[in-house]
């Protein structure tokens, strides 16, 4: 019975006191709806791949150590591992995977740019259990022509109409023929695939290319190519299954270093079974097929969440505790009638929580609201069919039963300490006495995380800016790429012609590497000296390339190159020595006696192509053979002319009718893009920042009240004495401004531990300066001179009232 | 009904103590009605608090219904006041947020009374000092008169045997003061034990004794009325 009076005081509290209400409501909404957005983003990060039934049999096969010193950590896996692996009983099957790229994809109603695209063994879908809603796998992988396709793809390129048996045209020349539709893959997979092709058409195209070396080079331990994906047995022990292996193995690997070092051991590798569900979040391999994301981001995630919860809670007993005086005389009654402490406690605890649950209707409506914004920002489509279609209730219930009790702990410690005798002896007394502290530390730790939030976002903009500024080492303001040139076909040349003749284009060039993405390495040893070997990232560039990047050498008689001429970086000249003009140096990558030498004709600058969160490697720029990839044009178009040049590009693409979605983007976008991760939780520091200072706002409002409200007597009798008004706000308020400092003061060092971890993962790092505190700690500074100032206005007004 | 021995309430702060009362004796018997008389200042609410047992005495003895209760736990003292003590204020203290109806009902929720016992005897109250007609209203719209007569029912909710005031009149006009002293005197010819907290001498004649204090002592002790 009492639980329905508590209720009803509750409600009457609410009601009876709508300004007070409103501030307490607000706060608890946005803080519950906040803290639901962020742990749904957290539970979802955690979420992934686990929606196999049986995923934690399931093992992707990694390759770490050394290759002629050079440190190994590849997602990638030799071929030969699979077929090998699968002769262990642990092992339930074993699939091999090559990621396609981007290529056209056409059937005869529709065509797209698809990306993912995959070639696989005919046991992929043994090891990705997936329903199928048309055929199935089992026909597709019996000869090379299958292809599998999931529904939205054929959605895309079919409409209404049943895919089976119809074609399908990738990439202009190869036609495959439609034998399944599985379901969507679930946006919390690491892996996404939308077509699934035979692996034995990689086969082909590998032969192809290696001729007589194919089959040296799938049998090879060394050539690292596809990934390896593997389903055990349910209680199968991956460890010892990796110790087996590599024993078995030893030997061959052993033997085939010999064969291509003449003799020496330079290669040391070791194959490991890493876990499915920890891929996304917990993986550092490079080379990585999937989507991963930086465990960081989700554990200061957490911690984000739970200092919203924290000073969500801080803000409802400041608030509560702001009516001091009212709800002291209240549970003095209570107290003189009877009622025991854990009476009291229960009454202010269960008050709290009833606030939280009417704050979860409108934190629920918050929610609704800010859903797109929130998907946008964390790229996440938060209640879609692939992932989870409604709210976790239990989890928001959790959350919001979590910041009711969190919030009604010190209410209910506080006022459950009122005795009877308060009601004659003054409460006003006991109530001011003990809080001020407490509420003090209160506002505090709120100042400190709105603070610390904000000066994180300053922070993370500075840095962006900084990386978005620094000089990559070309021409980034002029250049543009024109992307996907590479599946012009025919009409590649005639498209070149075009676009060197337009007037906004100073140059153009052929790009055979794709900004962003690894570029192949190869072991390189110097003509002279063919112990030494070296390990350079090779760019297959054409004669423009320097020209229309903007590059000049730095060494060298001229960087125009000539046939077995190359070019090499600053870094790896560094590497090569002094004087390497003109040295000669040959690849020893392919196959033992297929050597192809160079002569170093020039030295560039070191050159960023992929932003300032890859390291830079020594690079040699060749010229690029004519069964070279092309991937884009490369563009150098008339400072500030990005515009007019992409209009005219779009134009002489849809004229050529090449049936591909153009697409072009300045260097500079390209660069931005590389942080476009960064950019998102940048903007998601900035909202968090809003939002924790509302919430600090609203817990310097209580706290403001709590002092005008307690000293209103001293502030008249310090005014009737003739004290300055003036002096007296600076006595009344300095306790108040003392907590609002410390708060600013503890959030600097953490601030910038913070922001120095973060900043790690770039290559290069903006020098965290005082601009990033002065601003966020001005702002709160200024919140908390607004509200002194007009509530000290508003009392002294009424003191005069009072006094006339 | 209630005795007190030797009662001494000391109060310190810092170095400085003072003694609020020295060697109260006073008995009150079932079915009186004491006026504890005094100037401001003289003891008046710290007694009525030690004899309520809001508070706890420096030393001395206080006896409830023959039992002493000096240095009972808080928690016994907690059950004696709400099973057989209630209280009447100056500052009249009704909770805002609950109506009429939920104030005077109020002591009767820490009490294992069925919610239809509570709303008989809640009715009967309201009937008696004519507030039936705002049951449903907040306290705080109406003045002090009204909300003193709201406390009175609110302390006889849980039938007390001893009804205490402190200066329960002192924020009421001359002719509602008659009026209030007027239910104060019915209460106690229906044999409520009433013991009352005054400086005025108007009040305090309606007392059928009256202890008077000054600076903490007893200074005399009188039947005043009939």
């Amino acid at each position: 019975m009492r639980i329905l009076n508590y209720i009803k005081i509750s409600l009457r509290t609410l009601f009876l006191h709508r300004g007070f209400s409103l501030l307490t409501l607000l706060g608890l909404s946005v803080g519950i709806a906040m803290s639901i957005f962020v742990l749904e983003y957290v539970f979802f990060q955690f979420s992934f791949d686990k929606h196999f039934d049986r995923y934690q049999d399931m093992y992707r096969v990694v390759t770490s150590g050394n290759m002629e010193n050079e440190q190994v950590n590849a997602a990638l896996s030799p071929m030969v591992l699979a077929s090998r692996l699968k002769q262990y009983p642990e092992v339930e099957s074993a699939t091999r995977i090559v990621d396609v790229g981007e290529v056209p994809v056409r059937s005869s109603y529709a065509s797209s740019f698809e990306s993912e695209i995959l070639y696989a063994d005919s046991s992929f879908f043994d090891v990705f259990a997936t329903s199928f809603l048309l055929g199935g796998p089992r026909q597709t992988f019996s000869d090379s022509s299958g292809v599998i396709i999931s529904r939205s793809a054929a959605s895309r390129l079919f409409g209404d109409r049943n895919p089976l048996g119809q074609e399908l045209r990738f990439n202009h020349d190869k036609i495959y023929t439609v034998k399944g539709v599985f379901e969507d893959v679930p946006q919390n997979s690491h892996l996404q695939y939308d077509f699934v092709l035979p692996f034995s058409v990689m086969e082909q195209q590998l032969k192809d290319y290696y001729g007589d070396s194919f089959s040296r080079m799938i049998e090879s331990w060394f050539s690292l190519v596809c990934y390896v994906y593997v389903k055990m047995q349910p209680d199968a022990d991956v460890h010892e299954l990796e110790n087996a292996f590599a024993n078995e193995i030893k030997a061959e690997m052993e033997e085939e270093d010999m064969a291509i070092f003449s003799g020496e051991r330079k290669t040391n590798l070791h194959f490991s079974f890493q876990p499915l569900h920890q891929i996304y979040l917990f993986s550092s391999q490079d080379f990585e097929i999937g989507k991963t994301t930086n465990k960081a981001y989700v554990f200061i995630f957490l911690g984000v969440a739970f200092f919203i919860l924290l000073v969500t809670a801080f803000n409802f007993m400041n608030l509560t505790t702001a009516r001091a005086l009212d709800r002291a005389m209240e549970a003095g009654v209570r107290r003189l009638f009877g009622a025991r402490r854990f009476h009291l406690a229960g009454q202010f605890v269960s008050e709290a929580v009833l606030f939280s649950l009417v704050a979860l209707f409108f934190g629920l409506v918050l929610v609704e609201l800010l859903l797109p914004v929130f998907n946008k920002l964390f790229l996440v489509e938060f209640f879609d069919r692939s992932y989870r279609q409604s709210l976790d209730f239990p989890l928001v219930l959790t959350v919001t039963l979590a910041v009711g009790l969190l919030s009604g702990i010190y209410p209910a410690f506080v006022f459950s300490r009122i005795k009877a005798f308060h009601l004659q002896s003054g409460y006003r007394r006991f109530s001011a006495y003990p809080g001020l502290w407490v509420r003090g530390l209160l506002v505090m730790v709120q100042i400190f995380v709105a603070v610390f939030v904000s000066t994180t976002a300053v922070g993370m903009y500075r840095q962006l800016s900084y990386v978005n500024e620094k000089d990559p080492g070309f021409d980034i303001e002029q250049v543009g790429l024109l992307e996907r040139a590479g599946h012009l076909g025919t009409k590649t040349d005639s498209l070149y012609e075009e676009i060197g003749e337009l007037d906004v284009v100073e140059d153009v060039s052929r790009m055979y590497f794709k900004p962003g993405e690894p570029v192949s390495i190869m072991s390189f040893s110097s003509s002279d000296d063919s112990s030494r070997l070296f390990l350079f990232e090779v760019y297959p560039v054409d004669s423009s390339f320097f020209r229309t990047i903007g590059v000049s050498a730095e060494q060298g008689a001229d960087y125009m190159l000539g046939p077995g001429d190359i070019v090499i970086n600053r870094q790896a000249a560094q590497m090569m020595g002094d004087e390497v003009i003109g040295k000669r140096i040959y690849t020893v990558a392919r196959e033992a006696g297929d050597r192809m030498e160079f002569g170093i004709c020039g030295i560039v600058p070191d050159m960023h192509f992929s932003g300032w969160k890859q390291s830079l490697r020594p690079a040699v720029f060749i010229p690029a053979g004519p069964d070279e990839n092309l991937t884009s044009f490369l563009v150098r178009f008339k400072k500030g002319e990005w515009a007019q040049t992409r209009q005219l590009l779009r134009d002489i693409w849809m004229q050529s009718e090449v049936g591909i979605p153009f697409k072009a983007v300045s260097f500079q976008e390209k660069n931005k893009a590389f942080y476009s991760e960064d950019y998102r939780y940048m903007s998601l520091a900035w909202a968090f920042a809003v939002l924790v200072i509302i919430i600090a706002t609203l817990g310097m409002t209580g706290l403001v009240s709590f002092l005008l409200a307690t000293r209103q007597q001293e502030l008249y009798l310090r005014k009737i004495t003739g004290f300055p008004d003036f002096h007296n706000i600076r006595i009344l308020f300095s306790g108040f401004f003392l907590f609002v400092l410390l708060g600013i003061l503890m959030a600097f060092p953490v601030s910038r531990s913070m922001l120095s971890d973060w900043s790690q993962a770039f290559v290069v790092r903006y020098e965290v300066d005082y601009i990033c505190f002065i601003i966020p700690a001005l702002v709160m500074l200024i919140i908390a001179a607004v509200l002194v100032f007009f509530g000290a206005r508003r009392l002294l007004e009424k003191i005069s009232l009072h006094q006339f | 009904m209630i005795h007190t021995r030797n009662l001494q309430k000391l109060f310190r702060r810092g170095n400085n103590e003072k003694y609020v009362l020295r060697n109260i004796n006073i008995d009150i018997e079932e079915g009186e009605y004491v006026v504890i008389a005094g100037p401001s200042g003289s003891g008046k609410t710290t007694l009525l608090g030690l004899l309520g047992l809001v508070d706890v005495p420096s030393s001395g003895e206080i006896w409830f219904r023959e039992q002493e209760v000096t240095g009972i736990s808080e928690r016994k003292r907690n059950r004696i006041r709400r099973d057989h003590i209630a209280f009447l204020f100056e500052d009249i203290h009704l909770i805002d947020e609950l109506t009429v109806y939920e104030n005077i009902e109020l002591p009767l929720l820490y009490m294992p009374d069925s919610r239809k016992a509570r709303r008989q005897k809640v009715e009967e109250l309201l009937e008696r000092f004519r507030l039936t007609h705002l049951r449903k209203q907040y306290p705080g719209k109406f003045g002090d008169f009204v909300q003193q007569k709201v406390a009175l029912a609110r302390a006889l909710s849980c039938s007390p045997d001893i009804l205490f005031g402190d200066e329960p009149t002192g924020r009421l006009s001359s002719g509602e003061k008659e009026e209030f002293m007027e239910l104060l005197r019915q209460l106690n010819e229906e044999g409520q034990t009433i013991a009352l907290a005054t400086h005025s001498r108007e009040a305090a004649r309606h007392g059928q004794r009256i202890i008077q204090l000054f600076d903490g002592h007893v200074v005399t002790t009188a039947s005043d009325r009939g």
